[in-house]
C-alpha cells in the first residue's frame, strides 16, 4: 500500500509545487474531478440532508424526544407520529432526530481527534529522524491492540469516573469519542508519514531549508498543505468507522446509556420490539447505513480526485 | 413449498434436503397454569407424587431442552456465581428438605420435615435432628450416609473455599452424625426457622468422597468435581461447557427411578442470547421446552404467547421494586455516614425523610401503581404497598397505596405546611428547603420508564425529581468500589429491587436493624441500605426471634416489623413475578417455584405429544 | 531474508509484553467485582472472603507478573503436554488461569469455544474471499461497466450496513416469520460427515451468520481488490504485453493478477485478527457461543483473568498475522528488500 502511495506522491509533488495559486486551481481542478463521481455527489447531498435535518430538524419538528405518554405506547406510524412511538409513548422521529446529532457529532468529533492526533504523530515521524523510531514503534504497538476489546473494557472502566466530573451527557461523549479517536489514528500516522518523507526530500522543501525557513513554518505552510489528500480520505473514511464503532459499542449495551438515544442506542433498544414496531429498528438502522455510505462514497470520490493519475485521464 | 424455495435459494450447494427443522407444531394442550394445589403442610412425609408418566421406563422420553439465556458458568452450588449455575446444579444435587411453590419445606433427601412436636427441632429451638431417607445412593452407587451432610458444613464453613453459601451456615456451632441416617445441627442460639442450612437449591449435599480432595484453597482447582458433581438427584452431568450448554443424562441409581421418574432421557440447559431471544424460541418458534427468567417488556411478551405453542408460567415471592428513602442526608459530611451508636449518624438525619411518615405516606399516594406495573410488567408484575407481599405474613396497613390519590397528596402537604412560596412549581418546606431530590436507579428500561413516570406522578404534587442512572456493575456492585453502590447510598432516593432468598419473612426482615446498617467502619456490609433505625423495630425483632414458627403471635410481630419500615423507609412499587416459558407439551410441572429451583420437581416432568 | 523474519519475531516479544501490561492494567483497575452477581443478601464477609479466595488482595505488579509466569511459561508448556502427550516438570500441579465464575481453566474454554468460532467465522472468512476476489478483479476490467457500477454499488452497501442491523433483519425474516432455520447455534452437534442429516443441521445453523458475515467481509475486500487490480492495469507492462499481442486473457491472469494479489493477500493476512474481533458482534447476534460472546459474558460478569486471556489472544494473533503479512508481502514481492 505504503509504496503505490509514495509513487502517487512522487508524480503528484512535481505537480503541484504547492504554490499559493497553483493551490487554487489545484481545489477548482479536485472539485471538477469529484463532480463526475456520481456517487460522490449523492453522497454529498444525503449527508448534507441529514446534517441539516439532525442540527434543524429537533426545533422544526416541534414534539419532544423525550416527552412520556404511556397511552399512546407503541403506536403504529401515522400522521401525527410518521414513525410511531416507542414503549413510554415517545415520538420516533423526534428520538432519530436528536440522536442523529449525537451520532454524527460522535462521528465528527473523534474522527478529528483521530486525524490530528494521526497527522501530528506522522508529520513528527516523518520529518524528525530522531522521533520516526519510537512513534512509529507506538504505532505499530497500538496497531497490534485488540482494539474492540479494549474499547468495551475502556467504556466500562471509565463510564463512572468521566460521568462524575463532567456529567452524564458530556462524560460519555467525551469517553466515546476519545476511546474512537485513541485507537482510530495509526492508519491516518501511517500514510501521513509516507508522504512527509517523500516532500521531505522534493526541491521546494529543499529550497525552504535552505533559504533558512524555521522548521514549524516548513512543516505549516509546505508539508501539510502537501500531506492533504491523504488526510482528506482518511478523514471521510474515520467518519464512517466512528459512526459505525459507536453504534457498535451502544449496540453491544456498553456505548450511550438508554436515556441517550443515538441512533446505535434506538437500534439496539429497537430490537426487543422487531415485531410489534420494525419502524424502531429499520429506521435507524437504515440511517447509519445511509450516513455510513454516503460518508464512504464522498470518500471514493475525493480518492478519485485527488489521485493525479486519474484525474489527467 | 417450504422445501422448493429452501431449494431454489440453496441450489449452488446442491444438497439434499433432509427433514427441516420441526417448527410450529399446532398443539392445543393447555400446560403449566396453577392447578388447585392445596397448600402443602411441612408434614407430607414423601415426595409428592403426581400422576406416573406415561407407560414406559425412566429415561425413555428423550431429550428436554431449557434455555438459560445467562449461561451456565460450573454446577457446584457452593462455588456458583448466580440463580443460573444453582438451576444447573439442582438438577444432580438435591438437599435434605426443599421449598415447595407456596415456601412451604417438604422433605427432598430427610424422610421428614423437623418439628418441635416429632422431636425434631429442640424445645429451645438451638437444635435440629434430620433423619435421611432409608436406601439413597449417590449416581456413583454408594449409599449416601450422614457423614455428607457433616462434610458438606465443613466444605463450605471453610474461609478459603469461597462459598456463596457460607451466610446459610454462619450460625451453626456444630453438625454432628449420630449414626448413618441421622444428623444433628447445633446454632448459636435459638432459631425458629433452622430451615436454610441444608435446605433449597443453594444448599444441597455434597458427597464427601468425591470433595474431600477440594475443601478451602484446592476448591478452585477442582474443576473436574465442580462441572460434573457426584449427585442424588434425577440426572447426572454429561459434558459441560462452561458459559454455554450443559448435558445431562438420567441417573440410575435415582430413588425413583423404578417408578419410571425421570421421564427425560436427557437434558440439555442451553445459554446464551437474551431473555428476548429464549422467549421467542420457546412461544414462537417452538425451538426449545422451557426458557428462564424472562424479564421482557409485557407488550413484547403477551403477543409470543398467542402463537399457542407455549405459555407464560409465573410466581409471585418478595421480589419487589421499591423506592428506597434515605434515613440520613447525603449532602452532609461525611454522607449518609453512621458511625458509633447508629442512632446519632454523624452526617446527621435526613432533612425531609427521617421520621417524616406524612410525606412518604403523600410521595406514595401519587404514585400510580396499576399504570407503573402496565408499562413495566404487565401479567408478570403486580403492585404491592409491602416488601413481604405473600402469604399471611404480608401487611395489609398500606392497602390505600394500590389507588392513586393525588388530591389526598396534595392536601397532606398541605397540611404538613410544605406551600410553593416562591412560584417555581416545586413546595418548600417551612424552613425553605425545596421538594426536589436525585432518584437514582440502574440503567434499565423498565427503570428508566419507571423514573419518567414518578418524575410525572411528583410533579403534579410540586415535588421535583433528578432523575439518574448507574451501570448496573457498579450500581449492584458489592465492593462498593465506587459510590455509586447501593449501599452507599450517597442519593435520597434509590430504586431497585431486593428479594429474600428464603420463604422465611423474619430472616429476611433481620436487615433493617440498626446494626445492619451499612457503614465505611463495616466496608459497607449491611442490608440496612435504607439506614432504618428505631427502637420499636429492634425490640420487636429481639422477640420475633424467638418466637416459634406454630406461636399464633408470630404473624402479629411480622406485620409491626413491616409497618415500621414502610412509614419511613420504603415506598414499594411492584411485587416482580418470576417469569418463565414452557412449551405447551411440557406436564407435570405444577405451580413455578419461586423459592427454590425452578426444577425442582424436574422428575414429574413428562411430554405429551 | 531469514535475519529479517528473526528480527521480526524478536521485536514481537516486547510487543507482546507491553501489550499484556496495557491490558493487565486496565483491567486492573476496573471497578467490577467478581461477586456482583451474587444476591444481594449475601453478606460482606462472605464476599470478603470469596474475592480473597480469588487472589484479588494482591498488590498489582505481583499480580501481573503472576499472570505473566502462567501465560507465558504455564500455558505454553500445558499446551505442549496437551498436545504431545508428554508431561514437562511438575504438570500434575501446574497453576493454570482461573476464570472467575466458572473456577475452570480460561484456556480450556477458549479451546472448547474454538470450533463453532472457526466454523461460522472461517467459513464465512473463506467464502468471503472466494466471492470478493473474482468480484473486484473483473470490476477492475470492466471499470465503468454496468457490472462495476453495481458491483461498487453492492459493495458499498455492503460495506456500510453494519452486521448487527442485517444478522437482525435475517433473524427476524428467516427464524421468526418464515422458520427457516433456527435462531440459535448448537454448539454440542459434532458434525458426522457420513450422514446428510447431520451436515444439513450443521449447515442450517450456519447459513445465516456466515451469509452476513461473508457479504460483509467480500465487500470489504472486492472494493480493495478492485483499486489494486485498477492500480496495475495502468502500469507500464502492461501495456508493454499488451503491445507485444499477448492475449487479454492472459494479460490480466497472469501480469495483472500476479502483480495486484501482493497487497490483497496481505489485507487477508491483516484481516485474520479481525475475525475474532468480528466474532464478538456476530455470535452476540446469532447466539453463537463462541469466544467473542465469551469475551462480552465476561465483561458482564467482571471475570478478569477471561477478560484478560481473550483479549490478550487477540492481541497475539493481531502480531502473529502482522508478521506473517510481512513476511508474505516480503516472499511474493522480490522487488522489496530487507535490511
Amino acid at each position: 500500500m505504503a509504496t503505490t502511495h509514495e509513487r502517487v506522491e512522487e508524480q503528484r509533488g512535481l505537480q503541484t509545487p504547492g504554490g499559493g495559486e497553483h493551490h487554487r486551481s489545484l481545489r477548482q481542478d479536485v472539485w471538477r474531478q469529484f463532480k463526475k463521481h456520481k456517487g460522490a455527489v449523492v453522497g454529498l447531498f444525503l449527508l448534507g440532508v441529514i446534517v441539516f435535518a439532525t442540527i434543524f430538524g429537533p426545533m422544526l419538528y416541534g414534539i419532544d424526544p423525550y416527552a412520556v405518554d404511556t397511552s399512546i405506547a407503541n403506536a403504529p406510524p401515522s400522521a401525527e407520529h410518521p414513525f410511531g412511538t416507542d414503549q413510554l409513548g415517545r415520538d420516533l422521529v423526534a428520538r432519530v432526530l436528536i440522536g442523529g446529532r449525537i451520532s454524527l457529532a460522535v462521528g465528527f468529533a473523534a474522527m478529528l481527534f483521530g486525524l490530528i492526533l494521526g497527522s501530528a504523530i506522522g508529520v513528527l515521524s516523518g520529518f524528525f529522524r530522531k522521533l520516526d523510531g519510537p512513534l512509529m514503534r507506538i504505532t505499530d504497538l497500538f496497531l497490534a491492540l485488540p482494539i474492540l476489546p479494549l474499547l468495551l473494557v475502556i467504556i466500562m472502566l471509565w463510564r463512572e469516573p468521566l460521568r462524575r466530573t463532567f456529567g452524564e451527557e458530556l462524560g460519555i461523549f467525551l469517553l466515546v469519542v476519545f476511546v474512537i479517536g485513541v485507537t482510530s489514528w495509526m492508519q491516518t500516522a501511517r500514510v501521513v508519514r509516507g508522504d512527509v518523507l517523500s516532500l521531505k526530500e522534493e526541491e521546494f522543501v529543499l529550497a525552504a531549508n535552505s533559504i533558512g525557513t524555521r522548521r514549524r513554518n516548513v512543516i505549516m505552510r509546505h508539508i501539510l498543505p502537501n500531506t492533504m489528500s491523504p488526510i482528506m480520505v482518511s478523514a471521510a473514511l474515520g467518519v464512517a468507522v466512528a459512526i459505525i464503532t459507536e453504534s457498535a459499542l451502544s449496540f453491544l449495551g456498553l456505548g450511550f446509556p438508554a436515556s441517550f438515544p443515538t441512533w446505535g442506542r434506538l437500534l439496539f433498544d429497537g430490537t426487543n420490539y422487531l415485531q410489534l414496531s420494525p419502524m424502531r429498528s429499520i429506521v435507524p438502522g437504515v440511517l447509519i447505513s445511509l450516513t455510513v455510505m454516503s460518508v464512504n462514497y464522498i470518500g471514493d470520490g475525493l480518492r478519485d480526485a485527488l489521485d493525479p493519475r486519474l484525474r489527467s485521464n | 413449498m417450504k422445501k422448493t424455495r429452501l431449494l431454489a435459494l440453496l441450489a449452488v450447494l446442491a444438497m439434499v434436503v433432509a427433514a427441516c427443522g420441526g417448527t410450529g407444531e399446532e398443539t392445543t394442550t393447555t400446560a403449566v397454569t396453577g392447578d388447585d394445589e392445596a397448600t402443602t403442610t411441612t408434614s407430607d412425609d414423601t415426595t409428592e407424587t403426581t400422576e406416573a408418566p406415561t407407560a414406559g421406563g425412566a429415561g425413555e422420553g428423550g431429550n428436554l431442552l431449557l434455555l438459560q439465556w445467562q449461561a451456565v458458568s460450573q454446577v457446584n452450588a457452593y462455588l456458583s456465581t448466580g440463580t443460573k449455575d444453582l438451576l444447573a446444579g439442582s438438577l444432580v444435587l438435591e438437599p435434605l428438605a426443599e421449598y415447595d411453590p407456596t415456601g412451604a419445606v417438604v422433605p427432598a433427601l430427610a424422610a421428614e420435615i423437623p418439628t418441635v412436636e416429632n422431636g425434631g427441632i429442640s424445645e429451645d429451638l438451638t437444635q435440629i435432628t434430620w433423619t435421611l431417607q432409608d436406601g439413597i445412593v449417590w449416581s456413583d452407587g454408594s449409599p449416601l450416609t450422614a457423614d455428607d451432610v457433616v462434610f458438606t458444613w465443613e466444605y463450605c464453613s471453610d474461609e478459603a473455599t469461597g462459598c456463596q453459601a457460607a451466610g446459610n451456615f454462619v450460625d451453626i456451632v456444630s453438625v454432628e452424625a449420630v449414626d448413618d441416617l441421622t444428623v444433628t445441627v447445633t446454632f448459636e442460639g435459638a432459631k425458629p426457622f433452622p430451615f436454610v442450612a441444608f435446605t433449597g437449591y443453594s444448599s444441597p449435599i455434597l458427597q464427601r468422597a468425591q470433595f474431600a480432595d477440594c475443601v478451602g484453597e484446592a476448591a478452585v482447582g477442582c474443576t473436574e468435581e465442580n462441572f460434573s458433581p457426584v449427585g442424588t438427584g434425577p440426572y447426572m452431568v454429561t459434558e459441560m461447557r462452561p458459559e454455554d450448554t450443559v448435558l445431562y443424562e438420567v441417573n440410575p441409581n435415582y430413588r425413583g427411578f423404578a417408578e419410571g421418574r425421570p421421564f427425560f432421557g436427557t437434558v440439555e440447559i442451553k445459554g446464551g442470547g437474551d431473555a428476548e431471544a429464549t422467549a421467542r424460541s420457546v412461544l414462537e418458534i417452538g425451538e426449545a421446552d422451557y426458557a428462564w427468567n424472562l424479564q421482557v417488556a409485557p407488550e413484547i411478551l403477551t403477543p409470543m404467547e398467542a402463537a399457542g405453542i407455549g405459555s407464560i408460567a409465573v410466581n409471585f415471592t418478595s421480589s419487589v421494586e421499591a423506592i428506597r428513602v434515605n434515613q440520613t442526608d447525603p449532602d452532609a459530611d461525611p454522607p449518609s455516614e453512621y458511625q458509633g451508636d447508629p442512632r446519632e449518624p454523624t452526617g446527621g438525619t435526613n432533612p425531609y425523610f427521617y421520621d417524616n411518615p406524612d410525606l412518604i405516606r403523600a410521595l406514595s399516594m401519587a404514585i400510580n401503581r396499576e399504570e407503573l406495573n402496565a408499562v413495566g410488567y404487565g401479567v408478570t408484575g403486580e403492585p404491592t404497598c409491602t416488601f413481604w407481599p405473600v402469604g399471611e405474613e404480608a401487611t395489609t396497613t398500606f392497602d390505600w397505596c394500590l389507588t392513586q390519590d393525588v388530591e389526598g397528596a396534595n392536601a397532606i402537604l398541605d397540611d404538613l405546611g410544605y406551600e410553593d412560596t416562591d412560584g417555581d412549581g416545586i413546595r418548600e418546606t417551612p424552613d425553605g428547603l425545596p421538594l426536589e431530590w436525585d432518584y437514582v436507579t440502574s440503567t434499565n428500561a423498565v427503570r428508566q420508564s419507571f423514573q419518567d413516570l414518578i418524575a410525572v406522578y411528583w410533579e403534579q404534587i410540586g415535588v421535583a425529581t433528578n432523575m439518574s442512572n448507574e451501570d448496573a456493575g457498579l450500581f449492584f456492585d458489592g465492593t462498593c468500589a465506587s459510590d455509586a453502590c447501593i449501599w452507599k447510598f450517597f442519593a435520597p432516593l434509590q430504586m431497585y429491587t431486593n428479594s429474600s432468598v428464603g420463604p422465611d419473612a423474619a430472616t429476611y426482615f433481620a436487615d433493617y436493624q440498626c446494626s445492619a446498617i451499612p457503614t465505611s467502619a463495616n466496608s459497607w456490609g449491611g442490608g440496612n441500605i435504607e439506614r432504618h433505625c428505631t427502637e420499636e423495630f429492634d425490640s420487636t425483632y429481639e422477640e420475633l426471634s424467638v418466637t416459634p414458627l406454630d406461636d399464633p403471635g408470630r404473624i402479629d410481630l411480622i406485620h409491626a416489623l413491616q409497618d415500621d419500615v414502610l412509614a419511613t423507609s420504603v415506598i414499594p412499587l411492584v411485587n416482580r413475578g418470576t417469569v418463565s416459558a414452557f412449551a405447551n407439551t411440557i406436564q407435570g410441572v405444577g405451580d413455578l417455584n419461586g423459592w427454590d429451583s425452578e426444577y425442582w420437581n424436574v422428575e414429574d416432568w413428562t411430554r405429551s405429544e | 531474508m531469514g535475519r529479517y523474519i528473526v528480527r521480526r519475531t524478536l521485536f514481537a516479544i516486547p510487543t507482546l509484553i507491553v501489550i499484556s501490561l496495557i491490558i493487565f492494567a486496565i483491567l486492573d483497575l476496573a471497578p467490577g467485582d467478581p461477586t456482583s452477581q451474587l444476591p444481594l443478601t449475601i453478606p460482606a464477609e462472605v464476599r470478603e472472603r470469596i474475592r480473597e479466595s480469588l487472589g484479588l488482595n494482591d498488590p498489582f505488579l505481583v499480580k501481573w507478573l503472576k499472570w505473566m509466569q502462567l501465560m507465558f511459561i504455564n500455558e505454553p508448556l500445558n499446551a505442549i503436554d496437551g498436545i504431545f502427550g508428554t508431561c514437562i516438570g511438575d504438570c500434575e500441579n501446574r497453576a493454570r488461569i482461573i476464570s472467575w465464575s466458572s473456577r475452570a481453566p480460561a484456556m480450556d474454554i477458549i479451546w472448547q469455544r474454538l470450533p463453532q468460532t472457526m466454523w461460522v467465522l472461517g467459513v464465512a472468512f473463506v467464502l468471503g474471499i472466494v466471492i470478493a476476489i473474482p468480484v473486484g478483479v473483473y470490476s477492475a476490467y470492466k471499470q465503468y461497466s454496468w457490472f462495476d457500477n453495481a458491483g461498487t454499488f453492492v459493495t458499498m452497501v455492503g460495506f456500510s450496513v453494519p452486521v448487527f442491523f442485517t444478522g437482525i433483519l435475517a433473524i427476524l425474516v428467516f427464524s421468526v416469520w418464515l422458520g427457516w432455520f433456527p435462531s440459535f447455534y448448537t454448539t454440542t452437534h459434532v458434525v458426522d460427515w457420513t450422514s446428510w442429516d447431520s451436515i444439513w443441521f450443521q449447515f442450517e445453523q450456519m447459513v445465516m451468520p456466515v451469509t452476513v458475515l461473508s457479504l460483509f467481509n467480500a465487500a470489504a475486500l472486492s472494493r480493495f481488490t478492485r483499486a489494486s487490480v485498477l492500480d496495475n492495469l495502468n502500469e507500464d507492462y502492461v501495456r508493454t504485453a499488451r503491445s507485444k499481442g499477448l492475449r487479454e486473457n492472459k494479460v490480466v491472469t497472469t501480469h495483472v493478477m500476479r502483480n495486484s494479489m501482493i497487497p490483497v493477500v496481505t489485507l487477508i493476512a491483516l484481516q485474520v485478527p479481525g475475525i475474532f474481533a468480528g466474532a464478538i458482534i456476530t455470535e452476540t447476534i446469532f447466539r453463537i457461543n463462541g469466544l467473542g460472546q465469551l469475551l462480552i459474558i465476561s465483561i458482564g460478569q467482571s471475570d478478569v483473568p477471561m477478560v484478560q486471556t481473550l483479549t490478550f489472544m487477540f492481541a497475539f494473533l493481531i502480531v502473529l498475522f502482522n508478521l506473517v503479512a510481512d513476511v508474505t508481502y516480503g516472499v511474493m514481492d522480490p522487488r522489496i528488500r530487507y535490511d
